[in-house]
């Protein structure tokens, strides 16, 4: 293989320009926090308000609109994905806020959001959607917590029928009907918040943190369709990340870090996971990541990982890599989310906490390169297990206590 | 010594041009071929104009209005120039009218304003222009909008409409330019017999669409507020069923070769140098380009003639839109008063 | 012998061939077995996916004029691999209006083909969004529940029968085997085979040994989003799409209803 060429943080004079083409759906965007907030006063809809309590930090987004990000008492909104086959995931996001003293609130109360059926087979409507947004959101409201949504498919959802609760008087009220059967009633939050928006106003805490030398380790970082181009105006954008011209999340994580980071030619591809592709259509949703993503990224970057800020994405980039090898394909990348590369090199474990093994794309180079002792840390583990098995508890990672809860 | 100027048509440019010289205290003759002031929006009574829909009259009643009350403005109809001699500061004009002879006028300056004609469709077999019943140019379109009926031949509602861009535009067969505007004037006929017949369903059979500048707003509220339909392609025939008209064509985005049953056919025919503009270009010894059109000396200034005293206006240039027209016309009357200015000093001078 | 014909009579035969919209469709390169079933459908069924589409909450909301710039289709990643171009479904949208049978030749196969990205969304100059409007024909399609519709959606059922009984939509027991997932590689059946222990051992309460869900999910909350698919109309849906998996979510439904009058009282 080509010696890779150093890592390029956006050259500008090669690579795309805007983020986004259109602003023009922000002015639709922005009216509706209008009127959101409207109703919240006339009492029409409650909205949870991102309280002093939360100690929010303020981030600019696409059209340069101040939100405030919550920065703690975060109420969990969990991803089935993650939770379901990459558990690393979330434990890592669980352990940084453990270690940075970050009350937070992981409930059982908690249904899916339901949108990857709903993209994927179209067997839903955005009745149910808007309920089932509201039915989370009240729970958190009940418990005084944020609530942070872990997956981007979620998040881009939840930014959907916000909208369409706060626009559509009529489905606002078949809505609340609905909500009343179940003892509930209409709760939107003031701003829709993506954890990886979370990572990104922390991380100069998370460098703070750091114990491993990660500056000779090269990120490339794909991020996700429904965090900013679906709705796009309300993701985080940053004049010192990338010029502020594409979402400064991930990047500016792996860049506090000390990490370098490499721009390539597809970065404002999809990934390919398509919903339903993934399962029923894998050729197409393998064949879109691995040509369309993975091998360009390697051989324009010869990044050591990959960071991507969502459940299908991580899913999809890391799982497409298997049959393409299988064919001859030589080129591979281990894939990660932003929270278990911060998490990584704060020192936590690789496995019992990161859960690195549950990846598919080889990851023990990255570790080694990190220089993480990964035969060490998988003894460690396995014996954990085996702990785990006789009967010992494992090792919760608990919130810190919420005060004042 | 006479200090007027000589204007060759009776259109929105003639006409700001008359009108400006005028106003500026300098004589005027108009000559005009046709038994009316107005040029084209007046000859095919022009309903509205894109890109707002303003009613015609808005623009050309107090354009007509301020040549045809004006004392410093001769006005002769039915006329057409025969021949210019003599030299720029001093030329003599002989004026032919229909039935009355000639006259001569001496002049400083000449102004050709001498508009266009409409493509003849009938010079183009596919569409059946001349002998199919209701197939129209947009022209005669816009008369039937005037009088507020719209109706097929035989007198009944049409229920679908197309309107055919680019006839006699665009085409070596016949005309190799683009005439700038009847994409948008199509568009705004759409709408006004969306307006008019209430459930009509109407396609823009296009191969681009050219609505210029702030015209852009037509074609989106022609989609957007009235439904109107866009087809990309080209139509080779319409055949005439006796009942209806069968139109064939390929939508070579959508939906592939297709042929239906309609109504109306609407021809967006183009515009090309009329007569008027040819025996401009002979009794002022012109270059005309190869399409027909006045050349002017430098294509981006198109009043300037290139011939001293002799200035340019309107769509005897180039197509354009008759806001383009009112302010060529505008501009050559700057540019003829100048040189009449310049030419009194050196006579007092000299 | 041959046979003569007038002009006019061979034009009237050919009108002859048009549809009840008065078209004659050739159909685009590649897409043309879809213009001839579309000709062969039940028109009433036609019709009423496209009054379902008119009338769908978002459908202003995704829908405006389309001035065929091509932008969408330059970053839609299914018409990479397939014919798939957001562009036409915007196209024939808007033609449906005069011409159901154009929307109709896309439910059967041309919309599955979507990602559902959104990338369309992001760069349309007059703000349409053509995934969003795939989404909603989808919605129709399933709610009519089409043949096309039902087989696309048949190998996905498993999923559809997980959410609507555990709140979640991917669950560790789906990996204790290696068969769903085998094109993930051959270490999946390493993890197939230390599942159980893998799980009980992650360290987040909520996740530790749950195998059905992909968190510990109260039965509560299970009962309350049974109501709501119930009351949205989801378990029709369900029923027209995956019959089987719809009658066993309806029956869960009606339990979930009972325990919610129950804790009620």
């Amino acid at each position: 293989m080509n010696e890779p060429r150093t890592a390029g943080l956006f050259d500008r004079a090669k690579f795309a320009t805007a983020a986004s083409l259109t602003t023009g759906t922000t002015e639709e965007y922005l009216r509706m926090l209008e009127r959101m907030k409207e109703l919240g006063r006339s009492g029409e809809l409650c909205v949870h308000p991102v309280k002093e309590r939360y100690a929010p930090i303020a981030v600019r987004t696409l059209s340069r609109r101040e939100k405030r990000i919550p920065t703690q008492d975060l109420w969990q909104h969990k991803s089935c994905g993650q939770c379901g086959h990459i558990p690393g995931y979330v434990t890592a996001l669980y352990w940084i806020m453990a270690e940075l003293g970050v009350p937070f609130v992981d409930d059982t109360n908690q249904t899916s959001c339901t949108s990857w059926n709903y993209y994927g087979s179209g067997t839903s409507n955005p009745v149910a959607l808007s309920a089932v947004f509201a039915r989370n959101m009240h729970v958190a409201w009940e418990k005084d917590a944020y609530p942070l949504i872990h997956c981007g498919t979620s998040y881009g959802d939840y930014k959907e029928v916000r909208y369409l609760l706060v626009m559509n008087d009529d489905l606002r009220g078949r809505v609340r009907a609905i909500l009343k059967k179940i003892g509930r009633d209409l709760v939107v939050p003031e701003e829709l918040v993506h954890y990886s928006e979370w990572l990104h106003v922390v991380r100069g805490r998370l460098a703070g943190r750091r114990k491993f030398d990660v500056s000779k380790i090269k990120v490339a970082v794909h991020p996700a369709c429904h965090c900013y181009k679906l709705m796009s105006e309300d993701f985080t954008y940053d004049d010192a990340i990338l010029d502020g011209r594409r979402p400064a999340p991930i990047t500016s994580v792996a860049l506090a870090l000390g990490a370098q980071v490499a721009d390539y030619s597809n970065w404002y591809d999809c990934c390919g996971f398509g919903f339903r592709h993934i399962l029923t259509e894998r050729e197409m949703s393998r064949s879109f990541a691995y040509f369309r993503k993975i091998q360009p990224i390697v051989r324009e970057t010869g990044a050591d990982v990959l960071l991507t800020h969502d459940t299908g994405c991580v899913t999809t980039l890391d799982k497409s890599q298997v049959v393409p090898l299988a064919h001859g394909h030589r080129e591979t990348v281990p894939v990660l989310s932003d929270a278990q590369f911060a998490a990584l090199a704060m020192g936590a474990h690789p496995f019992i906490v990161c859960q690195v093994h549950w990846h598919v794309a080889e990851w023990r180079p990255l570790l080694e390169k990190m220089g993480i002792d990964a035969a060490q840390a998988w003894e460690e583990y396995r014996e954990y297990v085996e702990n785990v098995k006789r009967g010992m508890k494992p090792a919760f990672i608990r919130s810190p206590a919420r005060v004042n809860a | 010594m006479s200090e007027s100027v000589i204007v060759m048509g009776g259109g929105p440019a003639g006409l700001r041009a008359a009108a400006d010289l005028a106003a500026l205290g300098i004589p005027v003759v108009l000559v005009e071929r046709r038994g009316e002031l107005g040029g084209a929006p007046i000859r095919w009574k022009y309903k509205t104009l894109a890109p707002e829909l303003r009613p015609t009259e808005e623009v050309m009643d107090p354009l007509i209005a301020a040549v045809a009350k004006h004392p410093l403005v001769e006005v002769h109809l039915d006329a057409h120039v025969e021949r210019v001699s003599g030299r720029a500061g001093d030329f003599r004009v002989a004026v032919s009218r229909s039935g009355a002879g000639t006259r001569e006028f001496g002049a400083r300056a000449v102004i050709a304003a001498t508009g266009f004609e409409h493509f003849d469709a009938s010079r183009d077999p596919r569409y059946e222009y001349g002998r199919a019943a209701n197939v129209i140019g947009i022209h005669e379109l816009e008369g039937m909008l005037n009088t507020g009926r719209v109706v097929c031949k035989d007198g009944r509602k049409p229920e679908r409409i197309a309107f055919v861009f680019c006839v006699g535009s665009r085409d070596r067969a016949t005309n190799p330019w683009c005439c700038t505007v009847c994409c948008g004037v199509s568009i705004k006929q759409g709408i006004e017999l969306k307006q008019l017949l209430g459930d009509v369903e109407i396609y823009n059979i296009y191969i681009d669409v050219r609505t210029f500048g702030l015209w852009e707003q037509l074609y989106w509220e022609s989609m957007e507020k009235y439904g109107i339909n866009f087809i990309r392609g080209r139509v080779s025939q319409i055949f005439d069923t006796g009942k209806q008209l069968l139109v064939k064509g390929e939508d070579t985005l959508v939906r592939g070769p297709f042929e239906v049953l309609l109504d109306m056919v609407v021809l967006a025919v183009g515009i090309t140098p009329g007569e008027g503009t040819a025996q401009a270009a002979k009794v002022l010894g012109l270059t005309c380009n190869t399409f027909g059109f006045l050349q002017p000396r430098h294509p981006n200034v198109h009043y300037d003639s290139g011939k001293d005293g002799v200035f340019l206006a309107g769509a005897c240039v180039a197509p354009m839109s008759i806001e383009e027209a009112i302010l060529a016309g505008s501009a050559a009357a700057m540019q003829a008063a100048k040189f009449v200015r310049a030419a009194a000093l050196q006579a007092k001078a000299g | 012998m041959l046979a003569f014909t007038t002009r006019a009579e061979k034009a009237r035969r050919r009108a002859g061939l048009l549809n009840e919209d008065g078209w004659l469709y050739g159909g685009l390169p590649g897409l043309q077995w879809e213009a001839r079933n579309a000709r062969k459908a039940d028109r009433r069924v036609m019709l009423a996916i496209r009054d379902d589409m008119e009338r769908h909450e978002a459908f202003d909301h995704y829908y405006h004029s389309c001035i065929n710039c091509g932008n969408c289709t330059a970053v839609c990643p299914a018409f990479r691999f397939t014919d798939f171009g957001p562009r036409i479904v915007v196209q024939k949208v808007m033609a449906s209006r005069h011409e159901p049978e154009l929307l109709f030749q896309m439910v059967d196969q041309y919309i599955w083909a979507c990602f559902q990205c959104y990338s369309c969304w992001d760069v349309c100059p007059a703000q349409n969004n053509p995934g969003g409007l795939v989404a909603i024909i989808k919605e129709a399609a399933v709610r009519h529940g089409l043949e096309s519709a039902r087989k696309t959606l048949e190998p996905y059922s498993r999923i559809l029968y997980r959410l609507a009984t555990t709140g979640t939509q991917i669950t560790p027991d789906m990996h204790s085997s290696v068969a769903l997932f085998k094109d993930w590689g051959p270490h999946k059946a390493e993890l197939a085979e230390h599942l159980k222990e893998y799980r009980d051992a992650v360290p987040v309460e909520s996740l530790a040994g749950v195998m059905d869900k992909s968190w510990a999910v109260d039965e509560r909350t299970v009962d309350e989003l049974l109501v709501i698919e119930k009351e949205a109309g989801v378990i029709d849906m369900l029923k027209s799409s995956t019959p089987g998996v719809g009658d066993t979510v309806e029956e869960a439904a009606a339990e979930a209803v009972a325990r919610m009058e129950e804790r009620h009282e």
